[in-house]
Parts: C-alpha cells; structure tokens; sequence
C-alpha cells in the first residue's frame, strides 16, 4: 500500500515536471481566463484567411471550468489555433484551424485525445478534410462511437418483471444499491479508470465528486463489507458510466446496476398522456463505443436507441513512457 | 427568418424549432448542434459569432438565434 502510495507521488511527479518542461519550451501556455481564450480565437478568426473549422464541442461554462482547475493549455500549432486540456490520463485537444493548408501539432508526453462529431453519412467536407490532416500529423484512428439516448424504451411491464428477478439475486447475496459514501468514493473513482475507456473518462477532483453524489449522479452496487462491486453515474456527466469492478466482472453486476438505475425513472412515468410523452423525451445521451458489442446489447435490451450521431475519436501518441 | 429555420431543421430535423422554446434548456438540442449551427450560421450570414457568445440562453429558441445573428452583423 506504501509502496503505490509512494509509486503513484513519483508518477505524479514525474508528469508535472514533463508538463512544466513543455511550458518552459513554449509548447504548452497556461490560460488563466476566459476572456485570454475568447481574445485567442477571435484573432485567429481575423487573421484567418476564411473561415476556420473547429471541433470544439464545449461551452464557455466547461471552459470556464477547466481554467478554473489549472487545467487549460494553449498548443503550439503551425495552423490556427490549438488548446488542450489535461485529463490526467491524457490530453484533450481541440483546434481552430484551416483544414485546407498543413497541419503539425508538437508531440507531448502524454496522448493527445481529438474527436470529430457528425451525423452518420453526412460527414461535411471540412470534417473530411480535418481528419485527412490530423493522420497526416501522426493522429491514429481510436475508433467510433455510438451516441445513445438514455431513454428506454422498455415497456414498464417489461422492465418491473426484470427488475424483481435482479432484485431477488442481488438479495439473496446481501447487496444493494446506494451513493458512495465519503469513504468509498476512492474505490469508486478507482473502478471507473479501472474499467472505462480512458478517452471516455471526465477527471473530477474530490471535491466535485462529491457533489455530484450528493446531487444523486453517483450510485454504487455495494454491501455491509463497504466493497464495491459496480458503479453508475448519471447520463447529465457527458453521458454517464456503468462499469463492474474488475474483481467481479464476470457477475453481470453492471447489467444489474443499469436496469436498477433506471427504477426512479419507471416508477414517476406520468399517468397524463401528454405529461407522459414529454418525460419519455430523451434528454440525456450516452456513448458507447461501436465495437462494445456487450454494452451495445445490454442498451439494445433495454430499448435505448442510437441517434444519429456519431464520434471518431484520434490518438496522436506522447513520448512519456508512464 | 425563413432561411435560420432551413438552417435549423437542415442540422436537426426531428426538432420543431418553429414552435419550440427551451431548445436547450429543455434539452432538445446539444453541444454538438449549437457548433454545427454556428458554423451553418457564420457561412450563410457571413458573420461571426465570439465564443463568449456560445451561451445557452442565446441558443434557447430560434428568435434568441436570430437576435444573436443580428447583433453579431452590427
């Protein structure tokens, strides 16, 4: 226990002195506002030589937020403009850029995480044009995936019997359903990088973390020993996460986390009709990545569809080897 | 406004941007909408719209989009 306590401070470590390495040489420059960002990209806009593409998917307030947690990072870039955040495991990027000329980002310590969004066979030329430019620079295609509603569509008949079969079986092992207390939220973050695919995972720190189980976002599989067997968290947290402890992923606790998660959701299905349609209106989405045939048949029983919408996520690769 | 609902309804189809308000609040469109309607938006209008103006409440109905647009043509 020492020991990794000790390994994982000298990892830790070992990344911030890299990340202020890359700062000194003039990679990576820290934005410490808002408005230096929004400064940033309307100059590039006017410099620009018409208009430039983007693949920024976030609003001001998740910006804001990053800023806020030191985590924010303009990239050197022959092109436009180029930002990353830092999510621990990886960095996030996104650009401003003219996909018509040249494209060159640095190599960083770290992977470096960039998505293009589009609906299914209606990729635009520009979006084309911009995932021609981020192989050339060295990017590798990580895949795609599948945005999901997070509606079911399970008639309740349907879901009420499943769920008394789940409950029986989690019963009969002494389990249940609850949010992580402040002692289990270690092992919670612990199963969530454990099981879910880094370039899907959001870092938090302790602090939202624990707002977001005290707003109800967070659920954990657990029993008297405290031991965590799966975990859930709220579609409203870019899509939400279902995941088992490695431990015990052959018990199907994660299927049983996802249909016992959707019990609140059933049970305030309104009687009016035109109450009822506007509740079953989906609000939310999810991923889910086109080849997790597992995760794809489980939403497929639950009657969650797919939207039209899909993600193609690319890996430039970092020099670090952590 | 005729050619912002051809812009709307070409990004999201399935959304009545003509008799719905809290297109965002309510969640009927998401990120990825407002950044396919922005660059629809900046092209047709040849504008631009700062990022500080990526706000919800100025993408929460078609006339909170058209008055964005006007302010952004000065």
């Amino acid at each position: 226990m020492r020991q990794k306590f000790i390994h994982n401070f000298l990892l830790e470590r070992k990344k911030n002195k890299e990340k202020r390495n890359l700062i000194s040489k003039g990679i990576l420059i820290p934005i410490h506002s808002f408005e230096e960002y929004s400064a940033l990209v309307k100059k590039a806009k006017h410099e620009a030589n018409g208009p430039l593409f983007t693949n920024c998917f976030m609003m001001p307030d998740e910006i804001k937020r990053l800023i806020s947690l030191g985590a924010f990072y303009q990239m050197k870039t022959n092109n436009g403009l180029a930002f990353i955040d830092d999510e621990g495991a990886y960095y996030y990027a996104f650009f401003y850029l003219d996909p018509k000329n040249t494209f060159q980002v640095p190599q960083l310590d770290k992977n470096i995480l960039s998505e293009n969004v589009y609906r299914h066979d209606k990729m635009l030329p520009n979006q084309a044009a911009f995932e021609e430019k981020l192989t050339e620079d060295g990017f590798t295609d990580n895949g795609i995936y599948y945005q999901v509603s997070t509606v079911p569509q399970l008639s309740p008949e349907k879901f009420w019997n499943r769920l008394k079969v789940i409950e029986k079986s989690l019963q009969a092992e002494g389990k249940y359903i609850s949010a992580p207390t402040n002692k289990q939220l270690k092992t919670f973050e612990k199963v969530y990088k454990e099981s879910i695919d880094i370039y899907v995972q959001k870092k938090y720190s302790k602090k939202e973390r624990k707002k977001q189980r005290d707003q109800g976002f967070l659920s954990c599989l657990t029993d008297d020993s405290g031991e965590i067997y799966a975990i859930s968290i709220s579609a409203v947290l870019h899509g939400g996460a279902i995941a088992s402890n490695k431990k015990y992923d052959a018990n199907g606790y994660a299927a049983a986390m996802a249909v016992k998660a959707l019990e609140g959701w059933y049970k305030a299905i309104p009687e009016d009709e035109s109450a009822r349609k506007e509740y079953m209106r989906c609000k939310a989405f999810g991923w889910i990545k086109s080849t997790n045939t597992a995760s794809l048949r489980l939403h497929k029983s639950l009657g969650y569809n797919l939207t039209e919408k899909e993600m193609h996520q690319f890996v430039k690769p970092g020099y670090a080897k952590y | 406004m005729e050619q912002l609902y051809n812009i709307l309804e070409a990004v999201r189809p399935d959304v009545d941007f003509r008799n719905t308000e809290g297109l965002v609040s309510d969640s009927y469109i998401d990120s990825f909408d407002i950044v396919t309607i922005i660059s629809y938006i900046e092209n047709a209008y040849d504008i631009e719209i700062p990022v500080e103006a990526m706000v919800p409440e100025n993408f929460d109905s078609a006339k909170s989009i058209m008055k964005m647009i006007e302010e952004a043509k000065g």
